[in-house]
């Protein structure tokens, strides 16, 4: 489970609340029927007598003491098997700060685990590593996390990180959650323009008016209309991921499918793929098809994409 | 013209800043250089083996020995409350215990004379139960304890609240109650910080002169310690008072060397701060 968000939306104040650490005004928190926080029943477990495993976003290891001291604080039993499954056995001699980022997060992991605990949570894990590192880590992570079979909750600001790491996740916004599903169904139905544009998704504004066949037909701010398969009325947002346009160099030849025309105001390739802008709007398509339609900057293309495609969305103004 | 004049003129600020860095310094040095050419240093040994310097050297000791367990003892746990927790009134704790440092010497001893002397505050209900404290080694202890406490107390409080938060809560989170949170993170990570602040009140404590004798008086073996000693045996043995001068130079000195040695020592080796020179400046 990974909870994904901006910055200062309160993920890590949800994991401190679980942890303990910060007592929330209202609510429950419980692990199976284990109660650790009741607003109604005034049950507030101290962090020690709550079975989780928390790593901090820093990391948070104690700095005078060795990495094998550093994992023993949280239990001595299973400190050599810990350090030999995440491959620091040879630094447990070391002080936390002679490590690399990478070190550093496997003897936080080791350490919270060392608890042997019914949950782990990760704050960040992966926001205090070099880029270089990062994906490296983020496999080991995602491996580990999959042989543990405990359940998790990460908090991270990354959704690519979300997707590569949890089964389920969480968008959370200005401290609400927005919608929990796993990454391919939040593509497929976001709830409202946050959720589309947090996973990666164009969010067009625009006034939709219900068209008698079913679906709606949405003017757009910028201009162009479009056709939804969804039903739709008054101020809406419409969604339509990048992978989902093809970029044409004539318009639709087929009446129904939905086009937006434009010149080309940047192009981005990432490894075999492009990513073409028009206006607000992002498509990607692929490095050969690109190079065939000669696409540069300032060409006139045509975006097209299906109104199945074109998901009608709670606007929400972003500034 | 132009750069020149610039230059000169930045010659003549340096200039001014030297001159006034050595007469500084001369003025702080000479002192410390008429206490040793004023004696023969070779007759400093048997001038401290004076009975009366003896009795001062065992006063001091006792007297310091008790009053540094006291400021340390109850010192630290305050120093942490006040360092880690906010409550309503902190700001005046916090000022409360920083008010010795401004408070002339003699008042202390005024105001601790009239708490805990006959008929006091305090001095009645211990009178009631027969404890009597001025003019007694318990109340040099008192002195001491009451002057020199801030210099730990504040140096504590900046050690204990520069420790990371994200250690305390780790530590929670790993199944530490509060109490082994302190010992084994708070405390050793704070360590730098509170030598720095003992070696600051030990310093003060072994000075004491103003409370103790409003306090205590000066009577020999009993409540003079050495700056005591040091004033009466102005009209004594001039010799003598100046021996026991050289005794404390080289004993704060040498505590101020031996504690900076320790934590530049600790510098290199680990990775907490011994933040004497950053933080001395700011509390003495």
């Amino acid at each position: 489970m990974a909870l994904v968000g901006p910055s200062g939306t309160g993920k890590t104040t949800v994991l401190r609340a679980i942890a303990g650490l910060r007592a929330p005004d209202r609510g429950r928190i419980a692990l199976g029927g284990d109660v650790w926080f009741d607003a109604s029943r005034r049950i507030d477990r101290p962090p020690e007598a709550r079975s989780v495993g928390l790593v901090f976003q820093e990391y948070a290891l104690f700095p005078h003491m060795s990495v094998r001291a550093n994992v023993s604080f949280g239990g001595a039993a299973r400190v050599d098997d810990l350090l030999a499954r995440l491959g620091i056995a040879h630094l447990a001699a070391e002080r936390p700060g002679r490590l690399s980022g990478g070190e550093r997060q496997r003897v936080a992991l080791a350490r919270a685990l060392a608890r042997d605990p019914g949950v782990l949570l990760l704050d960040e894990p992966l926001s205090a590593l070099d880029a270089h590192t990062r994906a490296g880590v983020r496999a080991q992570l995602q491996d580990l996390l999959s042989r543990l079979g405990l359940p998790a909750i990460l908090v991270t600001h990354d959704f690519g990180d979300a997707t590569a790491l949890a089964d389920r996740i969480g968008v959370i916004v200005d401290g609400r959650l927005r919608q929990v599903a796993p990454a391919a169904e939040l593509v497929r139905h976001p709830r409202d323009a946050f959720v589309a544009s947090f996973t990666g998704g164009n969010v067009l504004a625009g006034d939709a008016r219900p068209l008698p066949a079913g679906g709606a037909e949405v003017r757009l701010d910028a201009g162009a209309t479009v056709r939804s398969a969804e039903a739709g009325e008054g101020r809406v947002g419409v969604a339509v991921y990048p992978w989902e346009l093809e970029v044409a160099l004539e318009p639709p030849a087929a009446n129904g499918v939905n086009a937006i025309a434009g010149p080309i105001a940047a192009l981005a390739p990432e490894g075999d793929r492009v990513r073409v802008r028009v206006g607000a709007l992002v498509a990607e398509c692929d490095a050969r098809d690109a190079k065939r339609l000669g696409l540069r900057r300032g060409s006139h293309v045509h975006l097209l994409f299906d109104p199945a495609n074109a998901r009608i969305v709670h606007p929400v103004d972003t500034p | 013209m132009q750069p020149p004049r610039a230059g000169a003129g930045t010659v003549a600020f340096t200039g001014i800043l030297a001159l006034a860095t050595g007469v500084g310094l001369t003025f702080l040095a000479l002192p410390l250089v008429a206490l040793f050419t004023e004696v023969p240093i070779g007759d400093v040994p048997s001038l401290l083996g004076d009975a009366a310097v003896r009795d001062a050297i065992a006063v001091t000791a006792r007297t310091n020995a008790i009053a540094n367990v006291l400021i340390v003892g109850a010192g630290t746990p305050v120093a942490y409350l006040l360092a880690t927790r906010s409550f309503p009134g902190r700001t005046l704790a916090i000022t409360l215990v920083e008010l010795p440092l401004v408070l002339p010497p003699a008042v202390a001893g005024i105001g601790l004379l009239a708490a805990f002397g006959a008929g006091g505050l305090a001095g009645a209900p211990l009178g009631d139960a027969g404890i009597v404290l001025p003019f007694t080694e318990w109340a040099v202890v008192l002195a001491v304890t009451f002057v020199a406490s801030p210099f730990y107390v504040r140096q504590a409080i900046a050690a204990f609240a520069a420790v990371d938060p994200a250690y305390v809560d780790a530590a929670r989170t790993l199944g530490a109650s509060p109490a082994r949170t302190f010992a084994r993170i708070s405390l050793p990570l704070a360590a730098a910080g509170l030598l720095a602040g003992w070696v600051l009140a030990f310093a003060r404590g072994v000075g004491e002169f103003g409370a103790t004798i409003v306090f205590a008086g000066n009577v020999r073996g009993e409540t003079q310690t050495l700056t005591l000693a040091i004033y009466e045996q102005l009209d004594a043995s001039f010799d003598v008072a100046l021996s026991i001068g050289i005794l404390l130079v080289v004993l704060s000195g040498s505590v101020l060397l031996s504690y900076k040695l320790l934590s530049s020592w600790r510098r290199s080796s680990s990775t907490s701060p011994a933040p004497f020179a950053r933080t001395s400046s700011t509390s003495a």
